[in-house]
């Protein structure tokens, strides 16, 4: 390549040096040089000219990419934060490790004013919870035997639920607060239904008072905004944001995370009313969509008493942690106060100190861990409890609230056990077997029940079924509050069932179209048995050619049908007909049948005496021309039966 | 619509503000407030414009030459009630002086200027001509009495009207 190009300006690249450079010379002498040097290293000439001229561009381009870097970044940041981060993030952190590695004091100096007040503040907000916790603890431990709350309930008549609920209350929150932070206005307020409020206007506008008037009186620059101020039994509890406080009128102790939760919600309310609380002049319609933020905050936190072994742990803990901290504070504070340039000496003296303090700071803070590590594990076991507790209890109330018959109205703690109070239909289920079932052992559940008449249609029809006792093979169901028998039973039952069952609470009507009766049944099916049954005569005699076998066999019958129809309450009655043969046409056929019906119903009658059959006579009409004798006859001289059912009977008697 | 207004009273020492607000709305918080943190809060609701609003009157403690005014209680305020005593002349001054820090703290919020203890006309002090210029440039004037109630409730009307129309 770099032949096919000719040499055409040579000179231009070297000239400015030659010319520099060689000034003594004759320009002849120069040229010929110049010529040979030409013809020798032409291309290497020019090529070296070349790097020389980007060696010196680079200088400026430097400069220029100096001054436009800033802008590069401004133009990089608005369009991907991220990329660039991401470019930056490794030279960025390099620089800071070689840093530290080369001065660490330097990096320390930046950072110093941050770290500090973090670090005690981190310190003061753990230690205000331990501190809230035991109180708790304190307070729980004290607390009565259920006995004792029993004889209170007892005495003041109020429900053992409510006794042990007031004796157990942790802490309230009767109220919550929006305020707006420059005015001090209230821009929302939620409170518990079972109290009487404060006004919120004049609430919120003391407390920013109060806040304003604490941070000029003892504010130093960066103060912490107020966090609670007591008054009476009460603590008002205030998260602070730039817009916006939030403050909470609190009854007891609320646990430490209420604060974190609190500072939560002055954060959504400042992301989601950004644009009203920059706009706000006066006009507080726009927050009443932050009522659920502060409803949200009003809860309320029943007792878990706790043994008396932790809260020596903790008080122990507590002292040593406090030693710790008045050492470590007294320090940082002697620190801190001193002007800049009496730090560093004045750390150099504190790291001496410290090496001397060492000794005893270290036996300090071994039995310190110890006593910690001890909490942290009691802790935990009680965390676990904790746990499990309300697992239990939460497991408890659902299997009550599906289970029938049963209605839980009340449920606390009293320690290690359950204390409820509710209502319970005998009918519903086992309360018992309920908790078991849930996993629940029954015996650290103390119930209390009151009996109730559910009208669940489950507990309605176990109801019908204890009160109705239905015999095998008759079904009850409910549909809607219809109760509806089906299948069969014996008359006596029905009839029972047909007065107790609209009686039954939850029972509107009682419907048994579906339900046989078996007595009924029976009664036909004898009836049926009886009209099969014949006595017959020797041809043109009215004398029945009966023996004892016959006899026998119709006073088993009859007694049957008779006993049946008492069952079934039924009125019957047996009609005899009398048939005679053709050939008997002539010896007076009516007289004939007549009289052998007679004589049939005489020897009935015999074999029962006083009976409430009624023995009707019929005669025959239709019998000569084509009649067929029955079944075990070849003739057609005999009297038979049927059975007539005239309709219900009265009572027995 | 349901507005909240911050209204600050301010005034020099013993011009009546305190007085003003106690015959305006029946108190429920203790002076003591006044004396400790210097401020004191009340609340009346108010109808203007057809509107409901709630008056929420910060009585702030006077300055004299021991205790200057927290400057912390004046911001946040949509109006002002500025009060002078009718019998000291230097209080209007004052009020005024006071009116040029509010001004530069919350901005042009409405302001009235209270001359106060209108029933003492005996050892009355402003002049009228004054008071016209002062009127002149705009400022809205009224003569009140906390002793009587003259004018008590015109003046907390007019700010109301004032903050209610800002
Ligand atoms: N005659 C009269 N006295 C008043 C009036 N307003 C206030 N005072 C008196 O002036 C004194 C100071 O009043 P106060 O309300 O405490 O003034 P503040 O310091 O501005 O709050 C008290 O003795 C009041 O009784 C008024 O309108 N007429
Ligand atoms: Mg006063």
């Amino acid at each position: 390549m770099a032949d096919s190009e000719t040499p055409r300006d040579d000179a231009t690249p070297a000239e400015p040096e030659a010319g520099r450079g060689d000034e003594a010379r004759s320009s002849e002498d120069r040229r010929d040089l110049q010529e040979v040097r030409r013809l020798l290293v032409g291309d290497e000439i020019k090529r070296l000219g070349q790097l020389e001229q980007e060696v010196e561009d680079l200088v400026p381009r430097a400069v220029d990419v100096g001054r436009i870097l800033p802008d590069a970044i401004d133009a990089a940041n608005a369009e991907d934060t991220a990329r660039l981060g991401e470019s930056l993030t490794p030279a960025v952190e390099g620089a800071l490790h070689r840093s530290v590695r080369k001065n660490p004091r330097a990096l320390a100096d930046v950072l110093f004013p941050v770290l500090g007040p973090a670090i005690r503040k981190a310190i003061q907000t753990s230690l205000a919870g331990m501190i809230e916790s035991f109180n708790r603890t304190l307070e729980n431990s004290v607390s009565p035997s259920s006995l004792k709350w029993r004889l209170e309930a007892r005495r003041t008549g109020r429900p053992f639920a409510e006794v042990v609920l007031l004796h157990t209350l942790v802490y309230r929150v009767e109220q919550v607060f929006l305020i707006h932070a420059e005015s001090g206005l209230a821009l929302a307020h939620a409170q518990s239904p079972t109290i009487t409020a404060e006004d919120p206007d004049l609430v919120s506008a003391m407390l920013k008072a109060l806040e304003d008037f604490a941070s000029d009186s003892f504010g130093e620059g960066e103060r912490d905004p107020i966090q609670q101020v007591a008054f009476g039994d009460k603590v008002l509890h205030v998260a602070a944001g730039p817009k916006v406080l939030v403050a909470a009128v609190v009854r007891g102790n609320p646990p430490p995370d209420y604060s974190v939760r609190m500072a939560e919600a002055v954060e959504r309310v400042h992301t989601d009313f950004g644009d009203e609380l920059e706009e706000f002049s006066g006009e507080t319609a726009p927050f009443d969509r932050a009522d659920d933020v502060l409803a949200a905050l009003l809860d309320e936190k029943i007792a878990r008493p706790k043994s008396a072994k932790l809260i020596m742990v903790v008080w122990v803990v507590i002292t040593l942690i406090a030693l710790g901290l008045l050492a470590w504070g007294v320090t940082a504070f002697i620190t801190w106060r001193m002007d800049e340039r009496d730090r560093r000496n004045a750390q150099e003296q504190q790291v001496k100190d410290l090496g001397e303090n060492f000794g005893v700071l270290s036996n300090l803070s071994q039995s310190m861990e110890q006593a910690i590590a001890e909490l942290a594990a009691s802790q935990d076991v009680r965390d676990q409890a904790l746990a499990a507790k309300a697992e239990r209890r939460r497991r408890l109330i659902a299997a009550m609230h599906t289970a029938p018959g049963l209605m839980v109205m009340e449920i606390g703690d009293d320690g290690d056990r359950l204390l409820l109070t509710g209502l319970r239909d005998p009918d519903g289920a086992d309360p018992d077997q309920v908790m078991r079932d849930a996993g629940v052992d029954p015996a650290v559940v103390e119930a209390l029940w009151q009996p109730f008449m559910s009208f669940e249609p489950s507990i309605v029809l176990t109801r019908s079924g204890r009160v109705l006792d239905p015999p095998d093979g008759l079904d009850l169901a409910m549909r809607g509050d219809v109760l509806v028998a089906s299948g069969t039973a014996d008359h006596a039952w029905i009839i029972r069932a047909r007065l107790l069952a609209p009686t039954i609470a939850g029972v509107s009507a009682y419907e048994d179209d579906g339900v046989t009766d078996l007595d009924v049944a029976a009664l036909q099916a004898v009836a049926a048995r009886m009209a099969a049954m014949h006595v017959s005569f020797p041809p043109g005699s009215p004398e029945p050619a009966i023996d004892d076998d016959v006899r026998m066999a119709l006073s088993a019958v009859i007694d049957e049908l008779e006993a049946t129809a008492g069952r079934a309450d039924r009125l019957v009655r047996v009609e005899l007909r009398g048939h005679i043969e053709s050939q008997e046409i002539g010896h007076g056929v009516l007289d004939l049948k007549q009289r052998r019906c007679e004589a049939v119903k005489h020897e009935l009658e015999l074999l029962h005496e006083g009976v409430r059959l009624f023995f009707v006579v019929v005669e025959q009409q239709d019998d000569v021309a084509g009649a067929t004798p029955p079944a075990g006859l070849d003739h057609l001289r005999f009297v038979d039966f049927a059975v007539i059912d005239t309709g219900a009977g009265g009572d027995d008697g | 619509m349901t507005a909240r207004y911050k209204v600050c009273m301010l005034g020099a020492f013993a011009v009546g503000k305190t007085s003003l607000v106690r015959r305006y709305v029946h108190s429920i918080f203790s002076d003591k407030y006044l004396t400790t943190v210097g401020v004191k809060v009340e609340k009346r609701d108010v109808t203007v414009g057809g509107d409901t609003a709630s008056l929420v009157l910060w009585d702030i403690q006077g300055e004299d030459d021991l205790v200057s005014i927290r400057e912390s209680y004046i911001r946040g305020a949509h109006g002002v009630l500025l009060v002078a005593d009718g019998t000291r002349k230097e209080t209007l001054d004052k009020a005024l002086e006071l009116h040029e820090r509010t001004r530069k703290l919350v901005g042009p919020v409405p302001a009235v200027i209270l001359l106060n203890k209108s029933d003492l006309t005996a050892e009355w002090e402003l002049d009228d001509d004054h008071i016209a210029s002062l009127e002149s440039e705009g400022r809205a004037i009224l003569r009140t009495s906390a002793q009587t109630g003259a004018g008590v409730g015109e003046a907390f009307d007019a700010i109301a009207r004032g903050m209610h129309e800002a």
